[in-house]
């Protein structure tokens, strides 16, 4: 046991491809199955997706345990108790998080410990994924996972302005008016882009999830017919487009030519993402070609 | 996903949509930040006017003050 109340580090956290997902949780830490997710006759069943996880032998009691809101540490416990190896707890707890399920309480002053472990286990070649972050899509946690998805960007963007800055490019109010701008363009073409996802979504009366994890960011929602989807992968990158490229105009009619050029950037960024590679594009394709199947086997049963 | 207390729904989608344009703009975020530290090296304490990408030729230049 390390000191301060941290458990100490096993290497056999990274042997299944799950344990991997895993975040970092100190003693402390009460750990929370989110709301979406229920534990029926052993199997998880994710009430927004309509997914079902079948869950066997000691996770079943893991899991209760985690309905009810439990510290990690008795977490851990119940789990040696049980003869749960490490790994195969690890792994559960990756899983949770990979699919949105896990949800963690922890108290401020208990902060500048876990930085504090992550920072010495990183330099051990350990590195742990962030928490995921899953809710109901209204528009404040749409908000919320849109800026901790971008959190890595709009960060960048700060140090490449200080870095030209430096360098000697423009005069501070310009480099600030510049990255500022730049920032808050791409934050709010990001979310505009969900939100109009969401109320495509939300006319079909279809329950919404949003879910982040680091800089990985989209709807949860159960499949919807070939129209409806190809209707909301376009809806979202056409609004993110519209927005950046006026405000673009906006700033190239002020002479901000540079503020300008970076937002028709983050345009190009929206209109590359109904390319059929992935994201919102390989969606439109999928449903597409399903609508297209639909029709060819209806027009072949009226044959 | 591999997790012996628990098997994954393999029909179950929890991909997220959004990774690529947020990864593409932080590339490119990077990448603006690498020439801008080669203007740096290169040009020293007295700044860089300007920095532009000639493409026809593949190399970026840089002109110092």
């Amino acid at each position: 046991m390390w000191p301060n109340g941290v458990l100490k580090l096993s290497a056999a956290k990274a042997d299944t491809s799950a344990a991997r997902y895993c975040p970092l949780f100190i003693e402390s830490d009460v750990l929370k199955l989110s709301s979406a997710f229920v534990l029926r006759d052993n199997i998880l069943h994710d009430t927004i997706l309509k997914a079902r996880h079948v869950v066997h032998g000691h996770g079943t009691i893991l899991i209760l345990q985690l309905c009810h809101s439990v510290n990690y540490r008795q977490l851990v416990d119940m789990a040696a108790s049980y003869k749960v190896s490490e790994t195969d707890m690890y792994a559960l707890l990756g899983f949770l998080n990979r699919i949105g399920a896990l949800q963690r309480i922890r108290t401020f002053r208990k902060w500048p410990l876990a930085v504090g472990v992550i920072v010495r286990h990183l330099q051990l070649g350990t590195h742990y994924p962030l928490l995921s972050f899953r809710r109901q899509a209204t528009p404040r946690a749409i908000a919320l996972a849109t800026l901790r998805a971008t959190t890595p960007v709009l960060l960048a963007i700060g140090v490449v302005a200080a870095m030209g800055w430096v360098a000697g490019f423009a005069p501070l109010h310009t480099i600030v008016l510049i990255a500022l701008g730049s920032q808050l363009t791409f934050l709010l073409s990001i979310y505009v882009h969900e939100i109009m996802h969401t109320i495509v979504l939300g006319q079909q009366q279809t329950p919404i999830n949003i879910l982040q994890i680091g800089m990985r960011l989209g709807l949860i929602h159960p499949a919807l017919a070939p129209r409806y989807e190809i209707v909301s992968a376009i809806a979202g990158p056409l609004v993110g487009m519209l927005l950046s490229s006026g405000i673009g105009i906006w700033a190239w009619t002020y002479h901000l030519e540079l503020l300008g050029c970076c937002d028709f950037l983050i345009c190009s960024l929206h209109l590359g993402s109904l390319l059929p590679l992935y994201g919102d594009g390989a969606s439109l394709t999928k449903a597409i070609r399903e609508r297209k199947k639909h029709e060819t086997c209806t027009s072949d049963r009226t044959y | 996903m591999q997790a012996n207390l628990i098997s994954a729904d393999r029909l179950a989608d929890y991909s997220t949509k959004e990774f690529g344009p947020i990864v593409v703009a932080l590339a490119f975020v990077i990448a603006v930040g690498g020439m801008t530290a080669a203007a740096i090296m290169l040009c020293g304490w007295k700044g860089a006017r300007s920095i532009g990408v000639n493409v026809a030729e593949r190399r970026v230049e840089i002109i110092c003050r």
